[in-house]
């Protein structure tokens, strides 16, 4: 039974500390399947950082998103299809605002055009209005030089710009990298977690296995004992009929006669012998060991008992098989109450 | 006879081969196979069987004397186990098995198989072998338990060609202590009184226990009575009746020297030596009462030891040699009566029946044996010191003079049975008599000697 | 007188002895009231006593006798009838009852007889020899032989006979006049022999 209880403890244990539940946050003292909680900082951890950097993302975008939040913070109900959804959304946001980006280049691009196609047009007029003053020229060059200094700053500022959409390129980029990151590690997450509850599973199979061999050896043990005392009562019913039939009371005065007619010591019973000799009898009522439990006499008297016995040996068979006993006690003499 | 003592006690014969397992080495396996039964066995109700044991068997014990193998290059050979086992045999207490009976022959432990024996339902076997030279052979033998599988005695005696009975009494001593516990009494002698027909020769006889090699000691003409063995076994005391009337003379059993008790040739009877062998105790007459005086064996003035104007006679020294016992007809009858050897009260110790005479103390036990009379019936009671009771151990109807073999499991006594008068040899632990018979004449007031080794 | 009237006692003693012993079954004597039993040691000091007034042993048991039977003859040793029943002639064996040492009546002229030859011949001794039969213990039947022995030195001497003259001895059981183991043999064993010894 104690066995069984240390399996059992055993098996407990193995549940509390199962192999790839190493999360050091983990409370050795909790109660049963604790593991779920290291599971959910795990993917809470991972769900908050992403969080955190959709959210950063988004502030640099200037878009504000509270359901990020909620989900971040939430981070329970967080599964495989909603972070997809979450990528997607991101990315759509992210299109649109290159597009209205490109849309304002475009635009900028348009007015740009249409600046120098006024200067075409006052190049034109200068080139009719010719010699006309080269103060004009001048300014005009001047105002070509501002115009080109303008160009020239907003191509600068064209490719800031175009610099600045390719860090946010990579910058998404790297997000993505990190939510495959992410994905992959939820995923060892995952098959870390199933491989504990596969563990947990077979470890509690296999507790309840031992539980129903246990309760299984225990049953039969009762049918044993039941059939067993079954047995016994009905022998013992048979030996109290022999009991008061007066067979077995005939049975011990067969043996009694026999062992008396074989005791023989040469000097007749001295006086005052006492004598308790404990038998040992085999299935065939022969003696087996003999041993004196009480003894007063000589050398002599002990070898002359002892031959008594072994010349007695086989003893006469019980009348049932029920009167058989393995032991049998033989006393010397009969008036000795105190025994 | 030099004895030799080489092994006593248990011993297991050396060298394994052919030794049957012990009891010790079969009890283990045997154990094993009881515990795995016993798993088998549902029946677990009551702890054991109580049996009592209520009695036991009068029964003479199956032993087997094998005839002792003759290694001895010259000479006839002796035959040793013959003699041992009538000894045994004599004593009731054993029956031994005849040797046409005998399968095999062996002459130690290890050669023998003891199924064999179990079969014939022997007990204790005897073996052994006689090697060395005819003048001085050895006899080699071993005691078996059969239903124990073990080695009961191992002994080496050395013996000489005049001694080869004497020898064969010395080994059925050391089997009979083995077997019974109380020390053997085949080495002891006899004395008694041959009376030849016509009453024309009394003679004073020495012999073995078993009656064998009678010597006389003493012819005479005139009466013989009462021999009294010296606790050592060298003197004799006896009455003769030579000067014409009772007197006690004391004799060297080995020379025949011998001398009156008393220097003043007082008439006397019944002597009985102290245990110390310094007195004797004897019944002396003085007006025609008799009492129980001390005489020092050494001569000087005896002491009287009871003063009553009735027969006292029949004295016995208790062991420990403070008590005098002897018969008195102070009451009805005569009985036992016991007084303090340094003289006292004298106390009376026999109460049943009106004819108790001529105590003498069983060595080791609180038992008197006496002569007790009982409807005109002579016989050899054994009286119990504590309870005061008393066993007939003879039919008569004319028993006298019964006297221990030092041991205390035998007494022989003059038997006066209906078919004539010989020695009665009684065997207390198994009941059994003998009787010892001369050719011609009757034998009669016998006196089992002490131990001599 | 004095010695008259011991020796009176002694022989009423000896017939009361006699009494004593027809209380076993075993005897042929008659029952007949007397005194109550003496043993050997009151007989002994009477024995005693008488052995001082040896001298008139003829007178006093004559006077005894005539109480009884016929006149005696005046010759010592002799009856009525003139027959020896004393002396070496005499009747020289005295039997007893079985484990008895009292002399039956029937003894009384017969001791009386040998007392007064003795007395009349005082040189003369006689050896008293006492015997049982093989019942009982060698030892005892020894010292039974030697009271059957005393029984008789008694008698004769409170019957005239001198101390000096008497010598008893006991055999026992040791010199049984009839070998046998019955009653026949047994009762002629039971005796005191009086053996007139020749100087």
């Amino acid at each position: 039974m104690d066995r069984l209880k240390a399996l059992i403890e055993r098996v407990a244990r193995s549940l509390r500390t199962g192999p790839g539940v190493r999360s050091p946050g983990a409370n050795p003292n909790a109660p049963p399947l604790p593991m779920l909680r290291p599971c959910s900082w795990s993917v809470g951890g991972h769900a908050a950082l992403m969080a955190f950097l959709l959210i950063g993302f988004a502030t640099r975008i200037q878009t504000d998103e509270p359901a990020f939040g909620t989900i971040a913070i939430d981070g329970v109900v967080l599964d495989d299809e909603a972070v997809q959804r979450e990528i997607q959304r991101l990315d759509e946001l992210e299109r649109a605002a290159v597009i209205e980006r490109e849309q304002e280049v475009e635009r900028l691009l348009e007015k740009i055009e249409e600046q120098q196609e006024r200067q075409r047009q006052q190049e034109q007029e200068l080139s009719a209005l010719s010699s006309q003053a080269e103060q004009a020229r001048q300014t005009l060059s001047e105002q070509q030089a501002e115009a080109s200094r303008q160009l020239s700053a907003m191509q600068q500022q064209q490719q800031t710009e175009r610099e600045r959409l390719a860090q946010v390129e990579r910058e998404r980029q790297e997000e993505e990298e990190r939510a495959r990151a992410a994905e992959a590690e939820r995923q060892a997450a995952e098959a870390e977690r199933q491989r504990a509850e596969e563990q947990t599973r077979r470890l509690a199979e296999e507790a309840e296995a031992a539980q129903r061999q246990i309760e299984e050896t225990e049953r039969r043990r009762r049918e044993a004992e039941l059939a067993e005392r079954m047995r016994r009562e009905m022998a013992e019913e048979r030996r109290n009929e022999a009991i008061e039939s007066g067979q077995l009371d005939e049975y011990k005065a067969r043996i009694r006669q026999r062992i008396e007619s074989n005791w023989s010591p040469p000097g007749g019973i001295p006086k005052g012998l006492r004598w308790v000799v404990l038998l040992d009898i085999l299935p065939g009522n022969e003696v087996d060991g003999i041993r004196f439990e009480a003894f007063n006499g000589t050398e002599t008297d002990r070898r002359y008992i002892e031959t008594a016995i072994r010349r007695s040996s086989p003893l006469p068979a019980p009348p049932i098989p029920e009167l058989f006993e393995r032991q049998m006690r033989l006393r010397y003499p009969p008036t000795e109450a105190g025994e | 006879m030099k004895l030799r003592y080489v092994v006593g006690g248990k011993v297991c014969p050396p060298g394994g081969e052919g030794v049957p397992p012990s009891t010790r080495t079969r009890r283990p396996r045997s154990r094993a196979l009881c515990l795995a039964i016993l798993a088998l066995l549902p029946l677990a109700a009551s702890a054991q069987l109580d049996i009592v044991i209520t009695r036991s068997t009068q029964r003479a014990i199956p032993i087997a004397v094998v005839p002792f193998e003759w290694r001895v290059t010259l000479g006839l050979p002796y035959d040793f186990a013959e003699i041992v086992e009538a000894d045994l045999e004599r004593t009731g207490q054993f029956a031994p098995r005849g040797r046409e009976t005998m399968i095999t022959r062996p002459t130690r432990f290890s050669e023998m198989r003891l199924t064999n024996w179990r079969i014939m339902d022997v007990e204790a076997v005897l073996v052994g072998h006689v090697s060395g030279t005819e003048a001085n052979p050895t006899v080699e033998f071993e005691l078996v338990d059969v239903y124990a599988g073990e080695s009961l005695l191992v002994y080496r005696l050395q013996s000489s060609r005049d001694a080869f009975r004497a020898t064969a009494h010395r080994i059925a001593d050391l089997v009979y202590e083995q077997l019974t516990g109380a020390r053997g009494m085949f080495s002891t002698r006899l004395a008694y009184v041959q009376v030849t027909p016509g009453r024309e020769e009394f003679r004073l006889i020495v012999a073995d226990a078993d009656g064998q090699n009678p010597i006389v000691v003493l012819r005479s003409t005139d009466p013989i009575m009462s021999p009294s063995w010296s606790p050592d076994g060298a003197y004799l005391a006896y009455v003769s009746f030579e000067a014409g009337y009772a007197e006690v003379f004391v004799q060297e059993v080995a020379t025949g020297q011998r001398r009156p008790l008393s220097p003043d040739r007082t008439s006397a009877s019944a002597p009985a030596w102290s245990p110390d062998g310094r007195f004797l105790a004897v019944a002396r007459n003085v007006n025609a009462n008799s009492d129980i005086y001390i005489y020092p064996i050494d001569g000087g003035s005896p002491r009287r030891l009871t003063r009553h104007s009735a027969t006292e006679t029949e004295p016995e020294f208790s062991p420990d040699g403070e008590r005098v016992y002897f018969t008195s007809d102070r009451g009805i009858g005569p009985q036992v009566y016991v007084v303090p050897a340094r003289g006292g009260q004298a106390q009376r110790v026999s109460f049943t029946g009106s004819y108790n005479a001529r105590p003498r103390l069983q060595p080791d036990r609180n038992q008197i044996a006496v002569v007790h009379q009982q409807d005109g019936r002579f016989r050899i009671g054994l009286m119990d010191l504590r309870d005061e009771s008393l066993r007939l151990l003879t039919d008569g109807p004319l028993d006298e003079s019964p006297s221990f073999a030092p041991n205390g499991r035998a007494l022989i006594f003059g038997a006066g049975t209906t078919a004539g008068r010989g020695l009665g040899v009684y065997f207390i632990d198994s009941g059994v008599m003998r009787l010892l018979r001369a050719p011609e004449g009757i034998l009669r007031e016998p006196a089992w000697g002490p131990y001599e080794n | 007188m004095k010695s008259l009237t011991t020796q009176n006692a002694c022989l009423l003693i000896l017939l009361a002895l006699t009494v004593a012993a027809c209380e076993t079954s075993d005897t042929a004597a008659q029952p007949e009231p007397g005194p109550e039993p003496v043993d050997s040691g009151a007989a002994t000091a009477a024995g005693g006593a008488t052995a001082a007034g040896a001298g008139s042993g003829a007178i006093a048991s004559g006077t005894v006798i005539n109480r009884e039977g016929p006149p005696v003859a005046s010759e010592p040793g002799r009856n009525a009838s003139g027959d020896w029943i004393g002396g070496p002639q005499g009747t020289l064996v005295i039997y007893f009852d079985y484990d008895r040492s009292s002399i039956r009546e029937e003894y009384s002229q017969v001791l009386q007889a040998h007392g007064a030859w003795l007395a009349a011949n005082q040189g003369q001794t006689v050896r008293l020899e006492g015997h049982a039969d093989e019942r009982g213990t060698p030892e005892y039947n020894l010292a039974l032989g030697s009271r059957r022995a005393n029984a008789v030195t008694q008698a004769l001497t409170a019957l005239g006979a001198a101390g000096a003259q008497l010598n008893a001895v006991s055999f026992g059981e040791e010199r049984p006049a009839a070998e046998g183991a019955d009653e026949m043999a047994w009762s002629q064993n039971r005796r005191v022999e009086l053996v007139y010894e020749t100087n």
